[in-house]
């Protein structure tokens, strides 16, 4: 009786040992080693335009490696952000602000895993953001396949400028998970999986709720406490022998908020002779709204949105980047690039009324254009 | 005989004859790795344009997450 209590725990201890010692096997059988991040600079400017904010800053990335088994970046990025949302506009006054974001970051290689952690900083007049997280990738089966781990953990502080006594918090815990994988000499696929795990305040503070054609005070959103989300994302690329790629992507989105979400894009990259690389980019994006979202409740209920980012809408945008290497070799740098790209997006909304005057309630859906730039010089050395 | 008799069993037999687990090996080798190595095919080429880039759709829309795999996968190196 004890006997054939044990035997399967035996057996299953076997076989256990057993897969992971092929595994263990099959690793290091094609072990070569993987490589870290290049060594490079980026100096960059950037500009967005839509929906009645203005949104410019620049940017820099600088990236060093060292003993071959390591690599720091740092990081600095700037948005200077002027005008406001028709939902702020509505009941508040266009404003200027500024949002500074530092990152830092170490990667470490071991044969053929690469270890990554970092942390960020974001701060503006109304919101500190804090965020930290490790990952770790790992190729194999002679590195055709290059499986990721990652964890993240954000913790925010929620303030509001016109109300000295108001201090929220909010904290964010991300998982992610994917898979790298080359199908053919000119194809590669990839699968990836993000979980979110966000809870405290989660509104906007600024934003209000529409009650049979009645504003409610700054702040008359109420959220859920908690949400979690969940995304699923496939992408294949392919390399054409007329020197050019395409990259096809997809994304399923899903939450406890009941917001669904499909994103398609699709990118075209081609080199032009010796110096030139373009890429074309078309991206489609939907959702369902969550379901405590209304442009205007006809009754108070538990929780309560009017945030267009929570609402059903559409979205679509075409782009295009031009990047031009500016010289070969030059003193202690390998080349340069000089890149520009810019980008159309449009937003069309199915529930929401891009209104300042609460008379007009029931006018047409909001839609809205945007155009989003960015020129950036890269050196590699 | 019950099941486990018979799994450890079928595990013997794989392991000692044709069916046996060979090394696996790369059907992509590694010199026919030029395509992949192109940078054309890195789709975060340049971290400092995805990263605006993201932050536009992110700040707009609902969704979030599972924009890349991390890692090429080509093998190049």
């Amino acid at each position: 009786m004890l006997e054939e209590q044990l035997q399967p725990k035996v057996v299953g201890v076997v076989v256990t040992r057993y897969i992971v010692i092929l595994i263990a096997l099959f690793a290091f059988e094609y072990l070569q080693a993987a490589s870290l991040p290049e060594d490079r600079a980026d100096i960059g400017y950037h500009y967005y335009d839509g929906g009645g904010v203005e949104v410019d800053g620049p940017s820099v990335i600088v990236r060093k490696s060292f003993a071959n088994k390591y690599s720091v970046y740092g990081q600095y990025y700037q948005d200077t952000i002027v005008g406001a949302s028709p939902d702020v506009l509505a009941a508040a006054s266009r404003y200027t602000e500024t949002r500074d974001e530092y990152s830092i970051g170490a990667n470490y290689l071991h044969e053929n895993t690469i270890m990554n952690a970092y942390y960020t900083y974001s701060d503006e007049d109304d919101y500190e953001g804090n965020s930290t997280g490790f990952d770790i990738s790992h190729d194999m089966f002679g590195d055709l396949t290059t499986v990721a781990l990652g964890f993240s953990y954000g913790w925010d502080t929620i303030t509001r400028v016109d109300a000295p006594d108001f201090e929220e918090k909010s904290d964010r815990y991300q998982y992610r998970a994917s898979i790298s994988q080359v199908v053919t000499p000119t194809i590669t696929t990839s699968f990836a999986y993000e979980a979110v795990i966000s809870q405290g305040f989660l509104n906007n503070p600024y934003r209000f709720i529409i009650i049979n054609g009645v504003p409610q005070g700054l702040g008359s959103e109420i959220y859920p406490g908690t949400r979690t989300s969940q995304a699923f994302g496939i992408r294949s690329t392919k390399y054409w022998k007329f020197r050019g790629a395409t990259s096809l992507g997809y994304r399923y989105f899903t939450d406890t908020w009941d917001i669904k979400a499909h994103t398609i894009d699709f990118v075209y990259s081609q080199y032009i002779g010796s110096r030139w690389l373009t890429d074309l980019y078309l991206r489609y994006y939907t959702q369902d709204g969550a379901s405590f979202y209304s442009n205007d409740f006809s009754a108070p209920q538990n929780f309560m949105a009017r945030d267009k980012e929570l609402s059903t809408y559409d979205s679509y945008s075409i782009g295009a980047k031009v990047s031009y290497q500016l010289f070969d070799q030059f003193s202690a740098f390998s080349n340069g690039t000089i890149s520009f790209a810019a980008e159309y997006i449009d937003y069309s909304y199915d529930d929401y009324s891009g209104i300042t005057n609460f008379a007009d309630i029931n006018d047409d859906p909001y839609s809205f254009d945007a155009v989003a730039a960015q020129v950036f010089f890269t050196v590699r050395y | 005989m019950n099941n486990f008799k018979i799994f450890i069993l079928l595990i013997c037999v794989s392991l000692t004859t044709a069916c046996s687990f060979q090394p696996l090996k790369p059907w992509v080798a590694p010199y026919e790795r030029e395509y992949l190595a192109d940078p054309i095919m890195e789709v975060d080429r340049d971290p400092v344009f995805s990263q605006f880039q993201q932050h536009v759709y992110e700040t707009r829309e609902g969704a979030r997450g599972a924009t890349s795999a991390k890692g090429s996968g080509c093998g190049c190196n």
